[in-house]
């Protein structure tokens, strides 16, 4: 009766995962929230035990980990579900807090209060790996900072375009526009306009 | 070619819409065409920024609702105030007699001895054991002969076997088990299920296997059976089966025993 109990279980465990991958793959990236619950818990208990993660850490890299899902599958790079979507998930998760661990663990000598290690040398390898994460940041900021400089409709369509690849019957739909020709249209003197706010020579 | 199309063609290159040859056709443009570089460089920039938005809006979601969740999470501190959870002081009945009061502490402590001992058996002590089995399982190498690859017309064999090494395993596993049940295909089946978390299915091809002698691969299919038992939280059949291949150094997957062991 066990058996038979635990390999139901087993059952509804990768027909619920088909069932919600192919629902993300079909655009309702509302689902993630679904999927950041489901795991969560199970991953920082993980995390915390096994990796030796702080509690924020884990949480960062596991939300981390659900967004490149998502976009793994949004990209087309994850077309088939071939291992559950748990699986999946720790796979990415685990090798986020690795890094995390990592750029810590690197981190921590560079500290000019430490005083200890490898000193306060601007030439040295750390410190400037520090600087170029930090320009990358600002860099990062900038181009997101972007985006916001649009109207909402403009920043709508571009996202369901351009990130969770919607087609554009379903942004006419979504967005309440007047016909596929006007949906492109209308695209079209957005991504003009992002691309005058990113480089305005052009 | 209008702004349009030309718009278009970039967008079905950056999304991956476009097929192979048109992607080839369009990179060897981009190199003649300096106008056409210039609006990829640029719908580039503007992907990366609409990327990174919405990157940052997703994950902001997340960290709302991680904090609810948080915020959610039981807080034992508060049990002792609520006073329908407190202890009560209640008045214990006067002995009846010593004899029969040492009669049930023995039986407690009996009781209280077994399920001591079958806690210890069956406790995963604080690890997921589903999704240990599932960090220390990778599919069996593929060893068969005959996988023919590059052929127009793949047999059913080879094209089981192929799917199996692009790691399709849903589909290796419909192909496997409807090929020859031979002692080979079985042990690619059970790995076929295992990477998709069958656990049980996977335990019940793995079972009879380790139990034919002259079965080139019956040691390796006791490891995947250890797997797929700590999969199922069967911990304390998963311990016995890894702690034999543990304790055998001719064993293939003694190692991995040893290591999965010590995570347990």
């Amino acid at each position: 009766m066990k058996t038979l109990n635990s390999d139901t279980q087993v059952q509804d465990k990768s027909t619920n995962d088909a069932a919600l991958f192919e629902a993300i793959k079909g655009g309702r990236h509302e689902l993630l929230d679904q999927l950041y619950q489901d795991h969560r818990a199970a991953f920082l208990t993980y995390a915390q035990r096994q990796l030796y993660a702080t509690e924020a850490d884990a949480a960062d890299c596991f939300q981390d980990a659900v967004i490149a899902f998502y976009k793994n599958i949004v990209s087309g790079r994850l077309t088939d579900l071939t291992c559950g979507i748990r699986t999946y998930l720790f796979a990415i998760g685990k090798r986020l807090v690795y890094r995390k661990n990592q750029q810590r663990h690197r981190e921590v000598p560079s500290d000019p209060d430490a005083g200890i290690g490898l000193g306060n040398d601007p030439a040295d390898e750390l410190d400037l790996s520090l600087l170029n994460r930090f320009e990358d940041d600002h860099r990062k900021a900038m181009l997101a900072s972007a985006l916001g400089k649009m109207g909402d409709v403009c920043k709508e369509l571009l996202t369901l375009f351009y990130y969770h690849h919607y087609p554009i019957e379903s942004i006419q739909n979504a967005l309440n526009l007047s016909s596929p020709g006007a949906t492109r249209i209308k695209k079209m003197r957005c991504l003009d306009k992002l691309k005058q706010i990113l480089t305005p020579q052009s | 070619m209008n702004k349009d199309n030309r718009q278009n063609r970039i967008d079905d290159y950056l999304l991956g819409r476009a097929g192979r040859e048109e992607r080839l056709e369009f990179e060897e443009e981009v190199t003649r065409n300096t106008e056409l570089s210039n609006e990829l460089a640029e719908t580039e920039l503007a992907l990366a920024a609409i990327e990174l938005a919405e990157d940052r809006a997703l994950k902001t979601r997340l960290q709302k609702l991680e904090s609810n969740l948080s915020a959610a999470a039981p807080d034992t501190t508060t049990a002792s105030s609520n006073p329908e959870k407190q202890a009560k002081v209640v008045t214990i009945k006067s002995r009846r007699s010593n004899g029969s009061m040492k009669l049930f502490a023995y039986a407690a402590a009996l009781l209280l001895v077994l399920a001591v001992g079958w806690w210890a058996m069956n406790n995963t002590g604080g690890f997921d054991a589903e999704l240990l089995a599932m960090e220390s399982f990778e599919p069996y190498q593929n060893i068969t002969t005959g996988t023919v690859r590059g052929d127009g017309g793949l047999s059913a064999e080879a094209a089981a076997f192929a799917d199996y090494d692009a790691g399709s395993f849903a589909a290796a596993e419909v192909k496997l088990a409807a090929l020859a049940t031979t002692n080979v295909n079985k042990f690619y089946l059970g790995q076929a299920l295992l990477a998709q978390e069958k656990f049980a299915e996977a335990s019940s091809v793995f079972i009879p296997l380790t139990q034919i002698s002259d079965f080139p691969l019956a040691k390796e299919a006791d490891y995947y059976k250890g797997l797929a038992f700590l999969g199922q939280h069967k911990v304390s059949e998963a311990r016995n089966t890894l702690s034999k291949i543990a304790s055998d150094t001719t064993h293939p997957m003694q190692q991995q025993a040893e290591k999965l062991l010590a995570k347990m």
